[in-house]
């Protein structure tokens, strides 16, 4: 079964999104999507740009393509080039599970899981809006509950306000919510490490299920710093392309869950080696998940087939987005996603369909601190 | 679909034991595995029956679940001969799932890197003129890569200090004569300490071997490392280990350079790849172990043609070790088999094995036990 042709798709619905589909001589076609938010211009260039050796190859060699795709540029592109493998290698396992009659998840080592744990996103002004907004959420079913508001405002940041209400959300929800329900912070990269250190301490009473991205990634090793003054569990890795990327969070054991983004990590086939060493350390797996329908059932699959994992980021449950062009067979109910046993991830594109949803370059918010200076949103 | 039954076949083939795992189903298909924990077989046999009331009954299709359900179903987790169990078994899932599917193995391991599988071959005998015939042989006959042979024992007495110099001296030998371009290397057997291993690659001119197996035992890594900085001769290390954790503080400081998994220890094809998966970040080639039989070299075959970082793949099947018969072809009729120096990647569905059951259950089984050396003082010493 040869590939014939690799096309991104990029549209704009409740967020900009990218698709890619790949289609091969025997009529089977699979779709994969790409995660690099902002960017996706640089990504589908890409896509084009490795479309030329993937035309003509034999569509079940995922591995074998990764390779190619990966290493036949010579220069090193990181994340752009990593997310425009994910979108393909997405697509290509789709291909695998329709050409061979079976979800994905039978192809990973099949289910150690028979549902998955999802969070939900949460905005609000002011910590007692959280409240509203989160009291909602659990009538909804979910379990677990994540958020990222501060009283920012459009475009201003002060640290030390942004931690504040970050612990009184936290106070707040966990006194008025009780002991279950699963609270998690996503700091987004936007503290120092004294201010992460700060915000992690003053929420460490209120239990959270993790704090997310405390610090800019470019070197992780400034991890160290804040694990040693915290107990809080600390999840990371959205922003990571590869294995190589990963290395030391996972061998110096600096995080506690990793974020995978199998749209930006390379695909499947990356992000099952990245999960693999994770088992070895014991760091669960908590896939970031903030884009389109494509991306939760790719998740959803690798997840299932993944011991190692705690829960899965949704912010659109199957049928919330895009439902009249790209149908899920998956369901969500209570707080998990169960998934069908149609082949491959189990969608139904209609590929024309993405045309009702045109592409706007859409740039993401920029943060500012009080004295002019941008700071990370 | 379910599984209905795990049978262990302790069996004798050429010169010693192997154990060969039968999983069945209730649907007619069923998987072939093996264990590798050579001589210790009844040990295993008695582990597959523990796994057997666990996994009878569940869905073969579910190997990851079945791999954590066998690995962490007790309190005492892991070891070898657990993890040679529950290799067999995770095998033989991915025989019965490539059979179901329609498709080799390699095709649910992401598909084939390469069209075949470069192999090393070993000489057998002592070092000597003979030896170095054997590897010009070997060499003619298309193999780029092999193990030369280390000086051997006398009946029950090994003195490492009086064998070293030996090998060495025909190592240096033997590379003056076969050139630079063969690969060649030599499998100490962890049989020395740190200061005898360091003897041995001292005695020998820069570039005589491309690699180094095993040359001390393996559980204190840091003690690899300190024979690491006394040589410059890669280290090909990994045959022992039972599961990835094993190979954790190998792979992470960068003690190896070739890894030499094998899949009838280690965990299965489950655990193969996730090693194969964080090797590949660090640089470091497969290597598989396969001293085994057919069926370890089927599985071995399908794991080497689906990972990218991959060198080349024992082979005791060569023109240099006719007389093991590990690959028997009555017991084995369908098998992989060497063209030249290389196995062609299978493309029937599963592993491409069949064994011959009948004349498995013809046999009685009989121990096998590894040498027992000492050296010349009584002392024990390591085969």
């Amino acid at each position: 079964m040869k590939i014939v042709a690799v096309t991104p798709y990029l549209v704009k619905e409740w967020r900009t999104m990218l698709f890619v589909k790949v289609e091969t001589d025997e009529g089977i076609v699979g779709i994969g999507e790409g995660g690099l938010t902002s960017r996706e211009g640089g990504v589908a260039g890409i896509i084009d740009a490795l479309a030329p050796l993937l035309i003509g190859q034999d569509a079940m060699r995922s591995e074998h393509l990764w390779q190619l795709m990966w290493r036949s540029g010579f220069h090193p592109s990181n994340q752009v080039l990593a997310a425009a493998i994910a979108a393909i290698d997405i697509a290509l396992w789709d291909i695998k599970g329709k050409a061979l009659g079976v979800p994905v998840y039978q192809l990973l080592g099949g289910k150690v899981r028979d549902k998955v744990d999802t969070y939900c996103h949460m905005a609000a002004a002011t910590p007692e809006e959280l409240l509203g907004v989160a009291r909602q959420r659990m009538v909804e079913g979910w379990n677990c509950l994540r958020w990222d508001s501060g009283p920012f405002g459009d475009t201003l940041y002060d640290p030390r306000h942004a931690v504040d209400w970050t612990i009184e959300a936290f106070r707040l929800l966990r006194t008025e919510l009780g002991p279950e329900i699963e609270l998690a912070f996503d700091a987004h990269t936007r503290t120092s490490v004294p201010d992460a250190v700060r915000l992690c301490r003053g929420v460490e009473p209120y239990r959270p299920m993790f704090i997310e991205d405390p610090l800019r990634v470019e070197n992780p090793e400034s991890y160290r710093r804040l694990r040693q003054q915290t107990a809080v569990p600390i999840a990371a890795g959205e922003q990571l392309g590869t294995k190589w990327q990963f290395r030391a969070l996972i061998e110096e054991e600096l995080i506690d869950y990793a974020r995978i983004d199998m749209c930006i990590a390379a695909g499947f086939t990356e992000s099952r080696k990245i999960a693999g060493w994770c088992e070895t350390h014991f760091i669960d797996v908590a896939v970031h998940n903030p884009i389109g329908p494509v991306s939760t059932a790719a998740c959803l699959h690798f997840n299932l087939a993944t011991p190692n994992m705690l829960v899965q980021e949704l912010p659109r449950r199957p049928g919330e987005s895009l439902a009249d062009v790209i149908t899920s067979s998956h369901r969500w109910e209570d707080g998990w996603l169960f998934a069908s046993d149609a082949p491959g991830l189990g969608l139904e594109v209609d590929w024309d369909g993405l045309a009702r949803y045109p592409f706007e370059q859409t740039s993401l918010p920029l943060f500012y601190r009080q004295d002019g200076t941008l700071t990370n949103w | 679909m379910k599984i209905t039954a795990i049978r262990a076949y302790p069996v004798w083939v050429g010169i010693r034991t192997q154990l060969l795992v039968k999983v069945e189903t209730d649907e007619g298909i069923f998987g072939w595995g093996e264990s590798g924990l050579t001589g210790r077989e009844k040990a295993v046999v008695g582990a597959l029956e523990h796994f057997a009331e666990l996994i009878v009954g569940m869905d073969p299709f579910k190997i990851g679940g079945i791999w954590q359900k066998l690995y962490r179903s007790q309190y005492f987790e892991g070891g070898r001969v657990l993890a040679a169990a529950q290799s067999a078994i995770d095998i033989a899932l991915y025989d019965i799932k490539g059979k179901a599917l329609g498709v080799p193995v390699y095709q649910l391991l992401g598909g084939k890197q390469r069209d075949h599988i470069p192999t090393f071959a070993t000489t057998s005998g002592e070092p000597g003129e003979a030896m170095i015939e054997q590897a010009q042989m070997l060499m003619e006959a298309g193999w780029t890569a092999m193990r030369l042979s280390p000086s051997g024992h006398e009946e029950t007495i090994y003195e490492p200090r009086e064998h070293i110099p030996v090998t060495a001296k025909w190592c240096t030998k033997a590379r003056e004569v076969l050139g630079d371009e063969v690969v060649l290397g030599v499998d100490y057997h962890h049989r020395l300490s740190v200061a005898e291993a360091a003897s041995f690659c001292q005695k020998m001119p820069r570039g005589t071997l491309d690699f180094l197996e095993e040359p001390i035992r393996d559980e204190t890594p840091e003690a690899y490392e300190s024979l690491r900085r006394m040589t410059d001769i890669p280290f090909a290390i990994g045959e022992e280990f039972a599961s990835k954790w094993q190979f954790l503080p190998y792979i992470e400081r960068d003690i190896h350079q070739f890894n030499r998994i094998d899949i009838c220890n280690v965990g299965g094809l489950t655990e193969a790849m996730k090693i194969a998966g964080w090797s590949e970040a660090h640089y470091v080639d497969m290597m598989p172990h396969n001293p085994l039989g057919p069926i370890c070299t089927a599985a071995t075959v399908h794991f080497a043609a689906a990972v990218a970082n991959f060198s080349w793949l024992e082979t005791r099947s060569s023109p240099a070790e006719t007389h093991l018969g590990f690959d028997n072809s009555d017991l084995f009729p369908v098998q992989p088999r060497l063209e030249r120096a290389v196995y062609p990647v299978p493309e029937a569905p599963g592993l491409g094995v069949e064994v011959n059951e009948d004349l498995v259950l013809k046999q009685d089984f009989k121990f096998w036990n590894a040498p027992m050396l000492n050296r010349r003082d009584g002392s024990v010493t390591n085969w």
